[in-house]
């Protein structure tokens, strides 16, 4: 039998002191034999799972007692996973080989390396036998790194006869830095008897307890659950005052971080000393300046306001200091931190102190409106601006402008440096350029254009939208010769709207090859995707000049995006259209007083354009030149009614004969933040319900028909009854939906944000945010669901959604886009209805509070349409902040209250609860 | 990455012997030649309270990491001090290399004697950033960079040791973020409420999406959505390290590159500016950033660099313009001096008085010289006979230079603006710097 046998016969048969005493008997030229085996063995051990009880178990523990036998002291600091797999060794067994193996020194930085590699954590109590061998020497991190609760091996009692000859109590002290985990059941559980059993037996004081609590809250760099468990210490310490005054400087020290659970206990317990003469009240305003000026803690703030409302009276000399630190609590716009602030200065301010004036005057567009009944001395008398009431301005579609047009590219070189840019990046608008630039420029191309564009990679033929200009692009740097673009289609993953795309790009390619350098009657001419329509009918002319024949889904998406606003132009060069059935489009769409009813009868027989590929079928229609009518009567006019199309089956689509109907408010969803947790509590959510059915999209493709962007969702949804809904595939659906105006992509928008879904509104954040950014952008009037789309933002549950939306409603306000009066229904039907926290609308309403007077008034409406709304007999929680900030803003506003709300007041007057609240509104 | 190990003679420290607190700085220079120098500043701080706080906001910087790992930011590095010229300037570097800070503590923050001029690392440990909390505006303190007796009182002691991963691209951030500062224009200046409201407006949680610094009814505000006069940012998070001065500052100016590629915010603190300068997103760091390529491109005679070298006192401010006016040099070799000399950690820039100062990094100058592995590889493709010029102007040229993968690359270089259809130019369009094979064909141009 080899050595490695023997030593594998061990091992496989538990037998550890033979195996110990065989490895320390063998020579060393038998070594690298077992070793290897050793290795092998290990990894052959752990090549499946290993049950708990399995003999493997110890058998992996043997190997890396082996390996402590016999490996080089290199080998064992790169010591592999497989053999640190286990790694618990009896300590007397283990000190037994450190002492045979003579490691000196060089121990220590071994067990450092293998605590790093977490392949083994020695206890306190070896360490301690480690160290009392002389086989390490102490080190207070090694030590320091062993301390913890469940480590430490030692009973209380035995620490305690330890604790005066060895470094135990330093050591200890160290474990508040040190430990650091999001585990609460851990600190609950298992550090805080530790900690007070430390206390109770004397190994470490209160007081270094305290010094280590404040040290640690100080630092602020600990994990929440961490830093509630200080708190927790702290309190059950409970610090006498005389400890207290003593870490003055520390409780003031925490006071300046960012974190509202030291800030909230160090407040606690400062309160019963902050009258004690030794109070150092100076360092104390000093540190809340952070606290004061800041908007994160407003609970601490208000306990901080609260003190600092009584510490003149201890101590006479604080009062201006205190003032002035109070005073840039007028920026945080909450009103109930405001009206303490207000009582504050008025409590404490004398009429000779002018410099208050100067300071109040840097705060004049953020007091609140009472600011000028208690501080009436202190504050201009100026008359504040004239109330103005919001009124939102009619709308048009805006005229485009130089600075929108999209310039094709004509010299070679900027092209080149086109298709690297649309090799990296998907823009629509930059794809819709290099394809007209590629139209236009033709052949005139250099002979080592290959060459040239071989740099750029093409090859990577991906089934989804934005990698079509890639199949497009390999095709044309190949002469067409190739069919890289046809192999992308894939009606499976690709809905109708990126079939769409890809027809216009087949197109294109045709269009290439035939070297008609003409652009597509669908480029945009203007960014965003705007056709101007007069470019429209001369493209059409041209097309007709050199007998080019016309695709019909690429004239649709033409339609969509022209431009109506401006078309005396485009009608003129219009009568000029030779082909009849297009010349009768053009003219209805661009003459406002044409017979649609007529022009469908007068179309001529036609045939139409095919795009070929076996998975297109559905892809062409014998109405389409009706449904081009659909698109350009829908483009016309957004909300028109056209019984003209009910004659054709696609007539009965939604939004053909029809604009899309819908209404909000009128449906609930059951919806459970982890749907499948038994314990979770439902939630009913009022939904925006339609009539159309929900048809899930991403938002650039929504926003604007034809910004092809990102994944693109289901083709079909799941609807809040249960009752499931199917999409219509085919052309005819797609001319339903396409043209160019926003209110129904808002709606999709809304829907695909999850706002109704059954996932509940936390899905597809980006969907919300994206859209939403876009709205200021529009040209077209702001229909419906594009305000419900922005009062979903409002309400969101994520901060960067809810700026967002508050963003983009004030830009609105100021352009007077807004209709106030349905976004203020809208909020404070879902608040009502619990779809949002109040305090998440406050804070959200507070960034438009005094941007001016028209943002005033329409956040004045929004408070007044919650209230009206708010159960009489059960108002909702921090419905007296609600009163409070109205109160503020009615002042301001001076407008009249309703009378519904004065009822509503009026009883509200005898609610314990709400008639402070009350009695503020009554005397604005 | 190479190991660099902090020597200290002692830690760095806040003692209390008296009534009076004490804040030892320990230093350390790396470079042989400036080890000589033991105390660089003695004397007393005339704003304590502030002076601590900005300490403990630049370790915060120190500390901070918006890209890196927990391992990878365990090696704390420490600041940098300049000082010399009546005052002095501590740097330091985010983990990530993102974000930058500078503590300009100008004369009238000090009272006390410069006794040697230089730049030093200076130990920022957690006990002292802790203990500088408890400073409070009543305090007089006394500030030592250094060890004024170092010698005497140190013999004998152990020395403080701390070996950290050093990346190249943390020296090579400190000379490259200089780059941007000197191209900055100011977007902003605002009063110190205006500045409150505008951190007021600071949006919770990790931001991963461009904000914009907009005005809104003539306020300034953070805002998602860019309207009118704005500034985009990436990573605005990162803004938070500011907070703990906002009461303190007494106003905010804030400036961006032309390129929006970095954004600086200077708090006014009294007698001390606190500068912060943010990359264009979080996951970039500055070092990544090939800005000053271009011009380390053109040679610059070592004369000029060694003449820089003698000229300047540390600190001491270094105007190109008015050094080619009172020298009669040419303006744009000297703007190309400058630039090298940055490059190689002998300038810093002051973007409020608008001017770089002398200082020079405390490495070893191989650790500086080693950096801008692009230029050295556009070097290397110069003399691979990489170059094809095909067509030469005075307002134009167009070369073929050979790719890494035997394909070849176009590079058109038109009044000043370089392209290259590579991957690099395709990305990032030259805001990161030119790519090696547009250096390869400047290099060629200059041959």
């Amino acid at each position: 039998m080899s050595p490695f046998e023997t030593v594998q016969s061990f091992i496989l048969t538990n037998q550890q002191e033979e195996l110990i005493t065989f490895l320390q008997a063998t020579p060393n030229s038998t070594h690298k034999e077992i070793k290897t085996g050793v290795r092998l063995l290990s990894q052959q051990l752990q090549e499946t799972h290993i049950p708990r009880d399995d003999i493997r178990q110890e058998q992996c523990l043997l190997c890396y007692l082996a390996a402590i036998i016999l490996f080089t002291k290199t080998e064992l600091m790169s010591l592999p996973p497989y053999l640190g797999r286990r790694t618990d060794v009896e300590s007397d067994v283990l000190i037994r080989l450190f002492q045979y193996r003579d490691f000196g020194p060089w121990l220590q930085s071994w067990i450092m390396n293998m605590i790093s590699k977490r392949y083994w954590f020695p206890t306190y109590r070896m360490l301690l036998q480690l160290e009392s061998q002389q086989l390490i020497s102490y080190d207070p991190v090694l030590f320091g790194n062993a301390i913890t609760p469940t480590n430490v091996d030692l009973t209380f009692e035995e620490m305690e006869q330890i604790v005066g000859t060895s470094t135990l109590h330093q050591d200890v002290l160290t474990f508040f830095t040190r430990v650091d985990t999001n585990w609460s059941n851990y600190f609950n559980h298992e550090c805080t008897p530790f900690i007070l059993g430390l206390i109770a037996k004397n190994i470490i004081t209160r007081k270094e307890a305290l010094w280590e609590i404040l040290q640690n809250l100080i630092r602020d760099d600990s994990r929440r659950e961490k830093l509630q468990w200080l708190k927790n210490i702290g309190e059950k310490i409970s610090p006498s005052s005389e400890e207290k005054l003593e870490f003055q400087a520390e409780f003031f020290a925490v006071l300046t971080n960012q974190h509202g659970i030291g800030i909230n206990w160090v407040l606690d317990e400062l309160k019963p000393i902050a009258r004690h003469p030794a109070f150092l009240w100076a360092q104390f305003l000093q540190a809340l300046e952070l606290l004061l000026s800041g908007k994160h803690h407003k609970l601490g703030a208000s306990r901080a306001l609260s003190l600092l409302a009584e510490l003149p009276l201890h101590h006479p000399s604080s009062r201006v200091e205190m003032i002035r630190v109070a005073l840039p609590v007028f920026l945080t716009k909450d009103a109930a931190l405001q009206e303490k602030t207000v009582q504050l200065v008025a409590r404490w301010s004398i009429p000779e102190d002018e410099w208050l004036r100067e300071e109040l005057m840097l705060y004049a567009d953020v007091l609140p409106a009472n600011a000028q009944e208690f501080l009436g001395q202190f504050v201009s008398s100026t008359p504040p601006e004239p109330a103005e009431r919001y009124v939102r301005q009619p709308e048009a579609v805006l005229p485009l402008t130089d600075e929108q047009r999209i310039v094709p590219i004509t010299h070679w070189d900027d092209v080149l440096f086109l298709i690297g840019k649309c090799s990296e990046h998907y823009e629509i608008e930059m794809v819709e350029q290099l394809l007209v630039s590629l139209l236009l420029i033709g052949t005139d191309l250099p002979e080592d254009y290959q060459e040239q564009v071989s740099v750029y990679n093409f090859n990577q033929f991906i089934k989804s939208p934005e990698w079509f200009i890639h199949g497009f692009l390999w095709d044309w740097t190949r002469k067409f010769q190739t069919s890289g673009l046809q192999s992308l289609l894939d009606r499976n993953r690709n809905d109708d709207f990126v079939t769409v795309f890809w027809v216009r790009l087949m197109y294109a390619q045709e269009l290439a090859k035939a070297n008609v350098r003409l652009p597509l009657l669908s480029t945009p001419t203007h960014q965003s995707c705007w056709i101007d329509a007069e470019e429209l009918v001369e493209r059409v002319l041209a097309y007709e000049k050199r007998q080019v024949r016309i695709n019909e889904i690429d004239l649709a998406v033409a339609l969509t995006r022209v431009h109506v606003g401006y078309t005396q132009a485009a009608l003129a060069k219009a009568q000029h259209i030779q082909t009849p059935n297009l010349r009768r489009l053009m003219v209805y769409l661009f003459d406002e007083v044409s017979n649609l009813q007529q022009s469908l009868e007068e179309l001529q027989p036609y045939s139409f354009h095919q795009i070929l590929h076996e998975e297109l079928e559905s892809f062409t229609s014998e109405e389409i030149w009706p449904m081009l009518f659909a698109v350009a009567a829908r483009t016309k006019n957004y909300l028109g009614t056209y019984p003209e199309f009910e004659a054709y089956p696609f007539g009965l689509l939604p939004n053909v004969s029809k604009p899309y109907l819908t209404s909000w408010g009128t449906g609930y969803v059951y919806y459970k933040e982890q749907p499948y947790s038994e314990n979770c509590k439902e939630t009913v959510l009022p939904i925006l319900t339609t009539e159309v059915f929900p048809y899930l999209f991403k938002p650039l493709v929504l926003l604007y028909s034809q910004h092809y962007f990102g994944e693109y969702a289901l083709t079909h949804s799941d609807w809040y009854d249960g009752k499931r809904f199917v999409s219509i595939h085919g052309i005819s659906y797609v001319f339903s939906i396409l043209p160019n105006y926003t209110d129904p992509l808002c709606f999709r928008a809304l829907k695909a944000s999850g706002q109704s879904a059954e996932s509940g509104p936390n899905e597809s954040k980006s969907i919300l945010r994206d859209s939403m950014a876009l709205l200021p952008s529009i040209q077209t009037p702001l229909g419906d669901n594009a305000h419900l789309l922005l009062v979903a933002g409002f309400l969101n549950d994520a901060e960067y959604n809810r700026r967002m939306a508050v963003d983009v409603f004030a830009e609105l306000i100021f352009k007077r886009r807004i209709n106030q009066a349905l976004v203020a229904q809208v909020v404070g039907v879902l608040l009502v209805h619990e779809y949002s926290s109040i305090q998440r609308f406050l804070n959200a309403l507070s960034s438009i509070i005094n941007l001016s007077a028209l943002h005033n008034d329409v956040a004045c409406t929004m408070l007044e349409e919650i209230l009206v709304r708010i159960n009489v007999e059960k108002p909702l929680k921090n419905t007296k902040k609600i009163i409070l900030q109205y109160a503020d803003l009615q002042q301001k506003t001076k407008r009249e209250i309703p009378l519904a709300l004065e009822e509503r007041l009026q009883t509200w007057a005898t609610n314990s609860a709400l008639k402070k609240e009350i009695a503020t509104v009554k005397r604005a | 990455m190479s190991t660099y190990t902090y020597q200290y003679a002692n830690a760095s420290a806040l003692k209390s012997p008296s009534a009076s607190p004490f804040l030892s700085l320990a230093a350390f220079n790396e470079d042989a030649l400036e080890e000589e120098i033991h105390c660089y500043f003695w004397g007393t701080l005339l704003d304590p309270y502030v002076t601590a706080r900005s300490f403990m906001t630049l370790s915060r910087v120190v500390r901070s990491r918006f890209t890196l790992s927990a391992s990878e930011r365990a090696a704390m590095r420490d600041p940098i001090v300049t000082a010399g010229a009546g005052l002095m300037r501590l740097e330091a570097f985010s983990g990530c290399n993102g974000v930058y800070a500078r503590v300009d503590m100008l004369p009238s923050s000090l009272d006390g004697e410069f006794l040697g001029s230089g730049t030093t690392n200076v130990d920022f440990n957690e006990p002292m950033i802790q203990a500088l909390s408890t400073v409070s505006r009543q305090d007089k303190l006394l500030l030592s960079v250094g060890e004024k007796e170092v010698m005497l009182e140190n013999q004998g002691q152990q020395i403080i040791e701390r070996k950290v991963p050093l990346p190249d691209r943390w020296i090579k951030g400190l000379t490259a973020v200089q780059a941007y500062l000197s191209t900055m224009e100011s977007f902003g200046e605002y009063t110190k409420v205006q500045t409150i409201q505008l951190f007021q407006s600071l949006p919770k949680g990790e931001i991963s999406s461009d904000y914009f610094l907009s005005y809104r009814a003539n306020r300034p505000v953070f805002t998602p959505i860019a309207t009118g006069k704005s500034l985009r940012m990436g990573g605005l998070h990162r803004l938070r390290l500011l907070e703990a001065l906002v009461p303190l500052q007494e106003g905010m100016e804030v400036f961006q590159s032309p390129d929006e590629q970095a954004t600086a915010f200077v708090f006014k603190l009294h007698s001390m500016r606190f500068l912060l300068t943010l990359s264009r997103e979080t996951k970039r760091g500055f070092s990544g950033e090939g800005t000053i390529l271009d011009s380390l491109v053109e040679s610059v005679p070592e004369a000029y660099i060694q003449g820089a070298r003698q000229l300047f006192q540390t600190n001491e401010t270094f105007n190109p313009t008015l050094l080619s006016l009172e020298r009669d040099l040419d303006p744009t070799v000297l703007n190309r001096v400058s630039m090298h000399l940055s490059a190689m950690g002998l300038l810093g820039y002051d973007v409020i008085d608008r001017q770089f100062f002398y200082r020079k990094l405390p490495f070893k100058p191989s650790r500086i010289l080693s950096l801008n592995p692009r230029l050295k590889n556009a070097q290397t493709l110069l003399e691979a006979d990489g170059i094809e010029i095909l067509e030469r102007s005075p307002d134009r040229t167009l070369a073929r230079v050979r790719g890494s993968h035997e394909n070849f690359y176009r590079v058109l270089i038109e009044e000043n603006k370089a392209r290259c259809t590579c991957p690099w130019y395709a990305s990032h369009e030259g805001l990161r710097g030119s790519c090696k094979h547009v250096l390869a064909v400047q290099l060629a141009l200059q041959a």
